[in-house]
């Protein structure tokens, strides 16, 4: 058996013993040695062996291949059969490694996930967010791909729920799952509407999408989904809830790898969707979250909130790039935001003192400081994003601006790091980490080559207008933030009530709420009207009275038939007992009867002729 | 081969009720247990015996297969004609992995073990019969009988309302069986000669008949059509006529409240599509427009009726109710991925809402209460998943395969609705997208607050699911994984019935 041939049924078993082995440590996890962690890793190393295997056949020169590709609801060959499969490409494979790589060295970092009450639903979350992560990448159609972000969002949630028993995480977890459940169903909504109209949903058959109804439909709700998964406005609440759990699990596992599993659909079908035209009003929906994402961020007091904003404006901005420009431009900015964003969450995750411990030393501290700073030199370099966006100079007036917006977002969160923290014991593998990382940062341009090369050679002839926005946003953020007190907090200060707005995401939740509550209200009054009112009072009382009043009717008439026969009967049989009695009395002599009645009949005769 | 399976199925746990009956001194001791094993054991036999049919029937196949037919009442043309296809066969599995189930929950029963267990096992034999059952008579004398062994099980092991909930089941499955049978009796004299064989009558035989009522030409079709579907509407919760159902909700124990989902909304339709796809297609196609509003209608106020539920047992009638409308948004869609998803999703849903059902019941024996939340929106218990992780994993199957998301049971049935309403009526894909985004919000906060967050006083002591209670829920989860992971083989048993039946349909 040659490697290609090897390569899809390895991959997937692969895939599937990440995951079963993330579902046993989130169960016996904690009775395992060092809460399974090892365990994670022989699963995450299975995985890298077999993306691996797949990329150098593919160096070796096997070609880009389509992998058991079979109807899983329907026969496949049929319009409207839910297929899927594997594809074997560069890019999904490049992913694949890239988020066991990240994710190694996030399970390697063993001191940190170790200050979480239960390491063990991490490492599980780590394993099942990857099998997610790589199911997406993989697969051939949009269908195993949705089940990829069903398995990042679950692990988003353990990551997120590592203190359940609290009421504030519990609370967050549960509404990072609500909101990765709308994306997810409004994608797999889109899906099926397209489905419907026989369109295929295997990414290599890129015939364009029906152009009638079922395509604008399907489409559009596919991208709303996709584009929800990446945490757009008005889906930021949760990131400024309360929580407790580390920075690096949430901007990791919840936001990056639920971000990057839907990107993997979306540049699939981009080309399908652009032919449909719903790109236009999705990308100024883009522009408009990132603004609003980066003007919230700017006002948070908690830089861990700041950095989940930013990392949803960037993701925000990626598709705004995917929509205006192209894959390239979303791709680039998608894997370096997300880098640079962990990058920030681990090292601002390390300065971070320990509740637990009392004797803290100065250890380490300057190696993670700078950590923190070549992380935010990583974000604000968007090389492949400017050179993608400067293909079209029509597009400079709109990035610009928000490339200003979020390299000043970006700044201020690193200079709010690394001025709050002053005294850290740091291991060397927390030192280390986001070096790593850093350096994962400076290939991740690479990391788009396969499928969409970047020249480096625009990068020189970018427009001006995108260097001058990075220098000015680092300028205004060293400005405002770096010295001793943050211009934004004292701003947020003066203006409370307006700062309460922007940092509470634009009051957006307390308007869901209110609807919700009007949603419960009507299903209460729905519940009472037909429940209480009508089966349970109404109807019933007018049946009883429908019943008693109509017994009370055949009763009267029935009393009233009753009497009328008594009379008639006492009337028939009076009259002859009386005239009988009188002849039986002598009173009356029967012959004056039969002279009568001869009479009255000759009478009745002789009248009638 | 026909080795009798059909009869097995429907007479072994009849005999199961019979032994109940002649059991002596069955109230304490050793009498108690010689009653639930006999129940059990009459369960699993007969359960056994369907599970056998289902494995042994020949995929591909339209036709009804393992057929028995003998004649009952000659005179009037009435036989015990059963036999499987792909419309019964889910219904046939469903019911045969949920009674055992049931009858294991109901295992440390003290009051009156020998009489519940003995409804239970006739409900069971009268399911099986009307899910198999080709003649029309002999559908209804099943379907009749299912009603009745309900108002016992609520009236005796039920709530502090329990009377009135189950008077008005009784009342409304009366009503229900009433216009049911003056359809069939009107079907039955509609042809000539006089028959019940729902073969014999399939394929257009009502076609242009019409009887004469106070000097007007009516059709048979369009009235007898009507009238079953208002008769079983009233038996499937269907809005507005779904009182009973929320009032049994409240009073009836879990277990038979899950029976009676099953047995009134799942076998309502399912008697719904056999009577109407193969006695009126052309009714049908007429009527698909009526079917897709109740179906919305459903949708929409369940949806949002259980949005407002802060008790786990009107949630899952809620749940049902909003259920039974995607269902009949399928059937309404007369179209294959639509009608095999609605088929399909009785299966998923049954054991979604058995598995709900019973975990229901579990909380409100270990907590004492019913409701999640006060009327004051503060949490009743919560924390569970704390104390009993096992509980909350399987729950978290049970509401992801409720919800549809990929690789659950639930998905299979929800994608294929969709895809195939959305080729007849695009608005019908909105509406249920919304009632999903609605079914997120409560079930997930449901789950919120029953398993996590802070344990409060009401749970402290919350003990997770014994080996019992595991044996019960592991099958539910198991099937619900199972059959969302790979549904191939139980489409392919559905898949040529639905499309032999819809061809009749123009």
């Amino acid at each position: 058996m040659t490697l290609t041939e090897f390569f899809p049924s390895g991959l997937i078993a692969s895939v599937a013993f990440t995951f079963v082995v993330g579902v046993a440590v989130l169960s016996w996890g904690r009775k395992l040695p060092r809460q399974g962690d090892w365990l994670i890793a022989v699963s995450l190393l299975a995985l890298a062996a077999s993306a691996a295997s797949g990329l150098f056949a593919l160096s070796e020169g096997a070609t880009q291949s389509e992998n058991l590709l079979r109807g899983w609801i329907g026969h496949g060959t049929e319009a409207g059969s839910i297929t899927v499969g594997l594809l074997h490409d560069q890019i999904g494979l490049t992913v694949t490694l890239l988020a066991i790589v990240i994710a190694a060295v996030l399970i390697g970092n063993r001191a940190l996930i170790e200050r979480e009450p239960r390491p063990e639903r991490i490492y599980a979350a780590c394993a099942i967010s990857i099998a997610g992560l790589a199911l997406s990448w993989v697969s051939l159609t949009s269908w195993l791909a949705f089940v990829g972000m069903g398995l990042t969002a679950l692990g988003g949630f353990l990551a997120l729920g590592g203190r359940w028993d609290q009421d504030p995480d519990a609370a967050v977890a549960m509404r990072f799952a609500r909101d990765r459940a709308l994306g997810i169903f409004a994608a797999i909504s889109g899906a099926c509407a397209l489905a419907s109209s026989g369109s295929g949903m295997v990414w290599q058959n890129s015939e364009a999408w029906s152009s009638g109804m079922a395509g604008q439909v399907g489409g559009t709700l596919l991208l709303l989904g996709l584009v929800l998964q990446m945490q757009p406005f008005p889906l930021l609440g949760w990131v400024v809830m309360p929580s407790e759990c580390l920075p690096i699990t949430r901007v990791l596992l919840a936001q990056v790898f639920s971000g990057w599993t839907a990107l993997a659909v979306l540049i699939r079908v981009e080309a399908q969707l652009r032919t449909i035209g719903v790109f236009p009003s999705f990308g100024w929906f883009a522009v408009g979250s990132a603004v609003l994402a980066v003007c919230a961020g700017l006002l948070q007091k908690d830089w861990r909130k700041s950095l989940g904003l930013w990392v949803s404006a960037a993701f925000a901005v990626s598709v705004a790039g995917i929509a205006f420009t192209g894959a390239a431009a979303g791709l680039a900015l998608a894997f370096r935001s997300g880098l640079a964003a962990t990058v920030l969450a681990m090292a601002g995750a390390t300065l971070v003192p320990r509740e637990t411990s009392s004797k803290q030393t100065i250890v380490r501290t300057k190696w993670v400081k700078a950590s923190c700073i070549l992380g935010a030199i990583a974000a604000s370099m968007m090389i492949g994003f400017v050179t993608a966006v400067s293909s079209d100079a029509a597009l400079a007036p709109l990035f610009t601006p928000i490339i200003f917006l979020l390299v000043l977002l970006i700044w201020k969160i690193t200079w709010a790091i690394v001025n709050h923290y002053h005294s850290v014991k740091a291991s060397l593998a927390a030192v280390v980490s986001p070096y790593l990382l850093v350096l994962l940062c400076a290939g991740a341009s690479w990391i788009t080559h396969p499928t969409w090369p970047v020249d480096f050679a625009n990068v020189a002839n970018a427009s001006w207008f995108f260097w001058a926005a990075i220098v000015l946003g680092f300028a205004v953020a060293y400005w405002t933030s770096a010295r001793k007190k943050d211009s934004w907090l004292q701003l947020a200060r003066a203006f409370p009530r307006v700062s309460s707005f922007f940092s509470e995401c634009y009051w957006v939740d307390q308007a869901a709420r209110r609807g919700m509550d009007g949603v419960v209200w009507l299903g209460k009054s729905s519940e009472w009207l037909m429940d209480d009112g009508v089966w349970g009072k109404w109807i019933p009382s007018f049946s009883k009275k429908s019943v008693n009043a109509l017994g009370k009717a055949v009763i009267a008439a029935d009393e009233k038939l009753s009497d009328s026969l008594e009379e008639a009967l006492r009337i028939s049989t009076e009259v002859p007992a009386k005239a009988l009695q009188l002849v039986q009395s002598g009173d009356v002599q029967w012959y004056v009867f039969f002279g009568v009645g001869s009479g009255i009949a000759l009478l009745v005769h002789f009248l009638k002729t | 081969m026909n080795y009798h399976f059909i009869t097995f199925m429907v007479l072994l746990p009849f005999f199961g009720a019979l032994a109940q009956a002649l059991l002596s001194g069955a109230g304490q001791g050793k009498g108690m247990i010689s009653a639930r094993w006999i129940a059990l054991g009459a369960s699993v036999a007969s359960s056994l015996c369907a599970i056998a049919l289902v494995v042994l029937m020949q995929p591909g196949l339209s036709e009804l297969q393992a057929t028995e037919v003998l004649p009952w009442v000659g005179s009037y043309a009435i036989s015990y004609d059963m036999g499987i296809d792909g419309l019964n066969v889910l219904l046939v599995l469903l019911i045969a992995v949920v009674f055992p189930l049931l009858i294991t929950a109901e295992w440390n029963q003290k009051n009156s073990v020998r009489g519940m267990y003995g409804l239970l096992l006739v409900l069971q034999s009268s399911l099986f019969g009307v899910v198999c059952a080709q003649d029309l008579f002999l559908l209804f004398f099943f379907w009749a009988l299912s009603a009745l062994p309900f108002y016992f099980l609520i009236g005796i092991w039920g709530g502090a309302g329990r009377e009135s909930a189950a008077f008005r089941s009784i009342v409304a499955a009366a009503i229900g069986n009433a216009l049911l049978f003056a359809a069939l009796v009107l079907i039955y004299y509609a042809v000539d000669p006089h028959t019940f064989s729902i073969h014999e009558l399939s394929g257009g035989k009502l076609v242009q008949k019409t009887f004469t009522l106070l000097g007007y030409d009516l059709p048979v079709g369009n009235v007898a059509f009507g009238l079953i579907g208002l008769g079983l509407a009233l038996r499937a919760p269907i809005w507005p006529l779904h009182g009973w159902f929320t009032h049994a909700a409240k009073e009836a124990s879990s277990t038979v409240f899950v029976a009676l989902c099953i047995a009134s909304v799942l076998v309502s339709i399912y008697v719904f599509i056999r009577l109407s796809y193969s006695l009126f297609p052309e009714v049908v196609s007429q009527a698909a427009e009526g079917i897709l509003i109740v179906g919305i209608v459903n949708l929409l106020i369940g949806g949002v009726c259980a949005a407002a539920q802060k008790g786990l047992r009107l949630l899952l009638a809620f749940v049902c109710m909003s259920e039974v409308g995607l269902i009949l948004m399928g059937i309404s869609s007369l179209n294959p991925a639509g009608v095999v998803g609605a088929v399909y999703q009785q299966l998923s849903l049954g054991l979604a809402l058995c598995g709900f059902g019973l975990f229901s019941g579990l909380v409100i024996e270990r907590t004492g209460e019913a409701q999640f939340l006060n009327e004051k929106g503060e949490a009743g218990f919560g924390g569970i998943a704390a104390r009993a992780p096992a509980m909350a994993l399987m729950v978290g199957v049970i509401v992801a395969s409720l919800l549809g998301f990929p690789g659950f049971g639930g998905f299979v049935g929800h994608a294929l609705m969709m895809i195939g309403s959305y080729s007849i009526h695009p608005m019908a894909l909105i509406i249920a997208v919304s009632a999903f985004l609605l079914a997120t919000y409560y079930l997930l906060m449901m789950y919120r607050h029953v398993f996590l967050g802070a344990t409060t006083g009401g749970t402290a002591s919350f003990s997770d699911l014994t080996f019992r209670e595991r044996a019960y829920l592991l099958p539910i989860v198991g099937c619900l994984l199972a059959f969302g992971l790979y549904p191939k083989p139980l489409l392919e048993l559905v898949r040529p019935t639905v499309l032999t039946l819809l061809s009749t349909i123009k």
